[in-house]
């Protein structure tokens, strides 16, 4: 709704509810109630994280347990089946892409579930809809940077050194955070339409995955493929390059590998965002 | 144009409004539906006028009663009014916070504490925490909720969802209070102390829409009635007539058959 609060008389707010103008609502006014809900989205995120393995064993731990788990089977898969070890350098490029590849698909997973989800709240409440992804986004971040600190405990055990460079990671995964709110928006408002979107979601992570320089180096895919290819198709294959090398071996980075990875993120995000603000209006509707 | 900001006492203006969505046939669109939907040339999405360029004032201190049939907009208006769906033209002016009881109950999250769900729905209407923590006392009294209010919501029967529901959009400060066929839950005592509630509510001069089939608690509640039929509104003014005149349309002889409440 194209909306305006004006102050009036007796202290109590006019609104003025009107057609969206263009698929748009007034930005200005969406804005100003994201933010104004900020507690809500830190709170539910709160809610939802600590109702969630409740009846497991052990409980919240499985937020560092199941990245671990994951890293130790496919450290089996590539090092120990395809024969050979290959190198602390390997290891840690392998745990750390698989922290950080479990960060945008718990955000992606999450947050395409998340608007059909909170249907009974939609339904009742006039809030910006954006911000039931944004608190998926939100969880998944929370369980991540722990996972963090499990990374940084291979790495001084490992004694690689600590460089100047690593300085770089953290733009990089600025740059993983907007891509993965993007997706989030747009996975959410796709699964309203498309209720199969959830279904798909886990292919075309592990696909995203598969093409990403998560499992294997950088110049491996590169030298499969030949050039950037890979890499101008991939969206988040800069991102996590710039992250995991940076990190891992201190490495710098052209300047087109930079421009990828944030043409990716904010393609991402504007492409998301829009998609879920002009289609929030039928929400109510539709769910 | 409008006639609000002048007239003081107007708390909802509703001018040309219409209101057209788009809706599936299905209960739940999936990749089978679109792809047998797609070869048999059908098409899954239908387009619902569901309000026609309608127009009415509300005053302060009104407890307007919405009746019409099935499918006549009625829930279509009072999501409009709550701001749920945007009108697709005309617009409503309001005058102060509205809060909503739509959809029963399932505003809220069964995985979570009663007290949880309450703060939530708060924060989400844009109340801060202090607002809600400052009432949330007077919130569960009214429920009739103490033992429970700390326990997942889905141990609640559904009178109780119903009672937290009304409780929390009657309690926190309310200017405009939108109620969409949600009087019928909850016990006999519990009605009662609802409509106490609506008449109290009234007395402060807030402002309420109800929306229900039972014509007989429209009649007892409200001071005023709009009968919708088709997206356009049929009649407005006092209830006695207004509901005389839909029972007639109907073509219900015995107009006590209506007027009870089921």
């Amino acid at each position: 709704m194209t909306e305006s609060t004006i102050q009036s008389g007796n202290g109590s707010s006019l609104r003025v509810l009107r057609p969206f103008r263009a698929g748009f609502p007034n930005m200005r006014d969406y804005f100003h109630d994201v933010w104004n809900r900020r507690e809500f989205v830190s709170e539910l995120s709160r809610a939802d994280r600590e109702n969630e393995h409740l009846d497991t064993f052990f409980g919240r731990l499985w937020n560092a347990i199941s990245p671990l788990l994951s890293a130790a089977v496919y450290y089996l898969f590539i090092f120990v089946i395809q024969g050979g070890h290959q190198g602390a350098e390997r290891f840690l490029h392998l745990v750390l892409g698989i922290f950080v590849f479990e960060f945008i698909s718990t955000a992606a997973s999450r947050g395409s579930t998340s608007i059909v989800g909170a249907s009974g709240l939609i339904n009742n409440t006039k809030f910006p809809r954006v911000l039931i992804p944004l608190t998926n986004v939100l969880t998944a971040w929370r369980i991540f940077l722990p996972s963090l600190a499990i990374y940084a405990a291979f790495h001084l055990f490992s004694g690689r050194p600590i460089s100047f460079y690593m300085l770089q990671a953290i733009p990089a995964l600025i740059l993983i955070l907007i891509f993965s709110t993007g997706l989030a928006l747009f996975a959410a408002t796709a699964q309203v339409y498309f209720r199969d979107t959830a279904s798909l979601m886990p292919f075309l992570l592990r696909l995203i995955m598969f093409v990403s320089p998560v499992l294997y180096f950088p110049e491996q895919a590169k030298d499969l493929l030949g050039g950037r290819f890979l890499a101008l198709l991939n969206p988040i294959f800069c991102m996590v390059e710039i992250f995991s090398g940076s990190i891992v071996r201190g490495s710098t980075f052209d300047v087109w590998t930079w421009i990828i990875a944030s043409g990716w993120a904010f393609l991402s995000l504007v492409i998301g965002f829009c998609f879920l603000v002009t289609r929030e209006g039928e929400f109510a509707a539709r769910l | 144009m409008s006639s609000l900001p002048d007239s003081k006492d107007i708390t909802i203006a509703v001018e040309n409004l219409g209101l057209t969505y788009r809706t599936r046939l299905s209960r739940t669109p999936n990749i089978k539906e679109a792809i047998v939907g797609f070869g048999r040339r059908q098409k899954s999405v239908v387009s619902v006028e569901a309000l026609k360029g309608i127009s009415f004032d509300v005053k302060h201190g009104t407890v307007l009663g919405v009746i019409g049939s099935n499918g006549a907009g009625k829930s279509t208006l009072m999501k409009a009014v709550a701001g749920l769906l945007p009108p697709t033209h005309g617009e409503i002016r309001i005058q102060g916070q509205v809060s909503a009881m739509l959809s029963l109950g399932i505003g809220f999250n069964p995985n979570l504490s009663g007290r949880e769900n309450v703060l939530l729905g708060g924060l989400a209407a844009g109340l801060s925490r202090a607002e809600i923590e400052e009432n949330f006392d007077a919130v569960v009294d009214f429920a009739e909720l103490h033992d429970h209010i700390d326990l997942p919501m889905r141990t609640y029967s559904a009178g109780m969802y119903s009672r937290l529901a009304f409780s929390v959009s009657t309690t926190i400060n309310p200017e405009i209070l939108v109620i969409d066929e949600a009087l019928s839950a909850g016990d006999a005592s519990f009605k009662e102390k609802s409509y106490e509630r609506i008449k109290e509510l009234a007395n402060q001069a807030k402002t309420l829409l109800i929306v229900s089939h039972a014509l007989g608690t429209i009649q007892d509640l409200c001071n005023e009635v709009l009968w919708l039929d088709h997206g356009k509104i049929a009649m407005q003014g006092e209830p006695e007539k207004v509901i005389k005149a839909y029972t007639q349309y109907l073509h219900v002889g015995d107009i006590n058959a209506v007027l009870e409440d089921f």
